[in-house]
């Protein structure tokens, strides 16, 4: 044995230590799994049909399993109640909350700033205007108007801004931060935009544009799944296979580089990846905040900062946050429910407040 | 004249008496097939092609198979079974019809907000209403104890709906929707909607339960009769929804002979919600027609959207404008009601005038056509011409408000420029 080789015992340590470390972050993204499955039980049990806790896992059971039942009966509007109104809107918020939280992650570590989220580069006010512009000025970019045209709307609006940040990001090779104060530029610049065809809009419209910027799961529908699950598979294979890589970007471009990383071209791929997961999430469910911003910053404080495990563990936490905070939204009042974007700011505010106050490190320190 | 010759003429007189009495008593154990014969009853089988489905169309049916040819302009409805030929099965329809044997009937309606021949379960035995024309129309036929379920908007008229609300649950807060949990546990399998596509866009959710959505014309004059005559055949409360017709029937029979004394016809433009001006294909152009106006729109639309400082609706200069809205039967505040509908039309040529008028649109289409004559035509129809026929309709048709309301006191029907500050 050579005398620069640690001792077995150490070696055993070492081994136990990350064998430790493994544990501890699957645990965390098995428990999250595990809450998921709990909270869209109790999730599916909200309606207007009485349906147990064990029995919406049953019907979801024997729905795959292709039992079918006489229309009209009881066992009939059960069977659609829990899979084609109910689950839709959890599988919504699971994809979304998912979707969010690794734009969060990526926007985080390629931006090398804690202050970072999805919405960075402008997409929600591009969504917004996109959607504002449909709902008020019955333009849409597709040949339907109504749902669909507000939906490809927001999505085509949204990656305008993403668009202009990559290219700005491309052409003139600016830093980090330059890049956030553009994506801020750009977002003020929707913004006015927005407003400007708000003020024209009758009451009606008005509040109709405003409750679509809040974000809401009400009246999601299977249709609406596929391409948020598609974009935000992708996206999450993207960035979890490339984790590393944003590891790397973390350190700073320069030594990036000098690790053998085109820092600039992988940043302009991560952009991508974001922008169109994000969009494609907010386009139908309007713009929900705090997820993509507080998600990774509380995994980060359990797990660490390895993207490796923090995207993976973010996609879960976010789904959790999600779905609960639909929960919550649902069940605080008796009458109606509260939109996830409101719950979501009236959480995620005083969360991200404690969360940065509790940190020992300094500001900023936290990568 | 011997005595001979007057007891013959005392004898016809009594023999022509006796017999007018008994055509007269005749003709009302007939039922009402007499009274009306405007081809108005929706329902295939309705071989008459009347108001009414009874042995009359069994008779159609067999003198068409006998004779071996169906004169399709005259009996349009006359197969029943919708199988493209009149046999015997189409007979046998009509007569388990006319027993009131449960069965599935072929009517008129509308699919995708386009007319087309749909069926239902017959009888309707209760059923969920969308929209408040639909449910004004299942009030005025007495139907409102069939009625389970309700999507009548956020907030609807608490006085005039007053018993479908105490009976029936509420499915949604829109009149465009109804939640299909709620309508699930209400024990129904029938939703009755307006005939445009945006009311009850999750229909094939209900269909692919069973449940059948019958969508009715129910703003316009004479397709909502017809939807009345239609639905009380179907729901089997002929009676009631024959007399709701022949009061809007007489009620337009006698606008009608009114306005016959007009000498010049006056200009106007209907507006309903904020700002939308109807068209000549929208209901209240031909509600304003129909008071004896002549309505000056020109666009083939429904409405058109009249923005403020908008110059195209000077080009329209009605001598009148009827602005319809949602008022309801309770308590209205009518200087805010006029404030904020009128002031978007104070530069028109009919608001400077005092010819602007807001007119309370919760009420069966038939009294706006009153209340708008009478607004034309005050000299004609005289004061207080659309709160009796509308006191006539409460006190006949609505059993929870009959003696208890009092239109001319408690309703708002018209709003003008006399009425506020």
């Amino acid at each position: 044995m050579s005398e620069c080789n640690p001792p077995v015992e150490d070696v055993e340590s070492i081994k136990e230590g990350y064998r430790k470390y493994l544990l501890r972050k699957t645990l965390f993204i098995v428990g999250c799994c595990i809450i998921v499955f709990a909270l869209a039980g109790v999730a599916c049990t909200l309606g207007n049909r009485d349906i147990g806790f064990l029995e919406v896992y049953q019907i979801i059971w024997e729905h795959i399993q292709g039992v079918s039942y006489e229309p009209g009966s009881p066992e009939w509007w059960d069977d659609y109640s829990v899979v084609n109104i109910r689950l839709p809107r959890i599988v919504m918020a699971i994809i979304a909350g998912m979707g969010l939280a690794i734009g969060g992650v990526a926007m985080q570590s390629i931006m090398s700033n804690p202050l970072a989220d999805p919405y960075t580069t402008g997409i929600s006010s591009g969504a917004c205007f996109g959607a504002v512009t449909a709902l008020i000025m019955g333009f849409s970019f597709s040949s339907i108007l109504g749902q669909y045209g507000i939906v490809t709307n927001a999505f085509v609006c949204s990656l305008v801004p993403a668009l202009a940040m990559i290219f700005i990001s491309r052409i003139s090779r600016t830093s980090p931060a330059t890049l956030i104060l553009a994506g801020t530029a750009l977002s003020y610049i929707f913004n006015a935009l927005t407003t400007l065809i708000m003020i024209t809009a009758d009451d009606e419209k008005l509040q109709t544009a405003y409750l679509w910027q809040i974000g809401s799961f009400e009246d999601a529908m299977w249709s609406e799944i596929p391409l948020m699950l598609v974009v935000t598979v992708i996206g999450s294979i993207f960035l979890i296979f490339t984790a590393n890589k944003l590891n790397l970007l973390i350190l700073g471009d320069e030594s990036a580089k000098s690790l053998g990383l085109d820092a600039s071209k992988y940043r302009t791929l991560c952009l991508i990846a974001l922008s169109v997961v994000t969009a494609s999430v907010i386009s139908f469910t309007g713009i929900i905040g705090f997820v993509g911003l507080v998600v990774p910053h509380i995994v980060r404080m359990i797990l660490g900062s390895d993207n490796k495990f923090l995207v993976p563990a973010s996609m879960a936490l976010g789904a959790v946050v999600l779905l609960a905070a639909d929960l919550v939204g649902r069940t605080l009042t008796e009458v109606g429910e509260l939109p996830v974007g409101l719950i979501m700011s009236f959480i995620g505010g005083p969360v991200f407040l404690y969360i940065i106050l509790r940190q020992k490190k300094g500001y900023g320190e936290v990568f | 004249m011997n005595r001979n010759q007057i007891i013959a003429i005392a004898a016809v007189i009594i023999l022509a008496v006796a017999g007018a009495a008994v055509v007269l008593v005749t003709s009302g154990d007939d039922g009402p097939s007499d009274m009306d014969t405007t081809g108005r009853l929706m329902v295939y089988g309705n071989a008459t092609n009347d108001d009414y489905l009874d042995n009359e169309d069994v008779k159609c049916l067999e003198d068409i198979i006998s004779s071996g040819t169906w004169d399709k302009e005259a009996s349009p409805l006359a197969d029943a079974d919708q199988d493209g030929s009149i046999t015997e099965a189409d007979v046998d329809m009509v007569k388990r019809l006319v027993n009131g044997e449960s069965m599935t009937v072929y009517y008129n309606g509308y699919s995708g907000g386009d007319p087309a021949i749909c069926k239902v379960k017959y009888p309707i035995v209760n059923c969920v209403v969308a929209g408040t024309n639909p449910a004004m129309i299942l009030k005025s036929i007495g139907c409102q104890d069939l009625v389970v379920g309700y999507a009548l908007g956020t907030s609807p008229d608490t006085v005039y709906f007053s018993d479908i609300i105490a009976n029936g649950e509420a499915v949604s807060d829109s009149i465009l929707k109804v939640d299909e949990e709620i309508f699930s546990e209400l024990g129904t399998r029938t939703i009755i909607t307006q005939d445009s596509a945006s009311y009850i866009k999750n229909e094939s959710t209900f269909v692919l339960s069973g449940a059948d959505v019958v969508r009715i014309a129910a703003s316009n004059t004479q397709d909502s009769l017809s939807s009345a005559i239609t639905l009380g055949f179907l729901m089997q409360r002929e009676e009631s929804a024959q007399a709701y017709a022949k009061y809007c029937d007489d009620l337009l029979a006698d606008i009608e002979k009114k306005l016959e004394e007009v000498d010049e016809k006056v200009t106007s433009l209907s507006v309903t919600m904020s700002n939308s001006v109807g068209g000549t294909t929208s209901d209240y152009y031909d509600a304003t027609t129909r008071a004896g106006s002549i309505n000056i729109a020109d666009w083939n639309t429904t409405t058109q959207k009249y923005e403020e400082g908008a110059e195209w609706i000077h080009q329209y200069p009605a001598q009148f404008i009827i602005h319809a809205r949602t008022l309801g039967y309770g308590e209205i505040d009518i200087q805010k009601t006029w404030t904020s509908n009128g002031e978007l039309f104070s530069d028109t040529h009919a608001y400077k005038n005092g010819n602007y008028y807001i007119l309370n649109g919760n009420i069966p289409v038939h009294l706006r056509v009153a209340y708008m004559a009478e607004i034309f035509y005050p000299d004609i129809f005289g004061e207080g011409y659309g709160d009796k026929a509308h006191q006539e309709y409460v006190d006949e048709f609505l059993d929870n408000l009959s003696g208890k309301y009092d239109v001319s006191e408690q309703f708002v029907g018209v709003i003008s420029a006399s009425d506020v500050s």
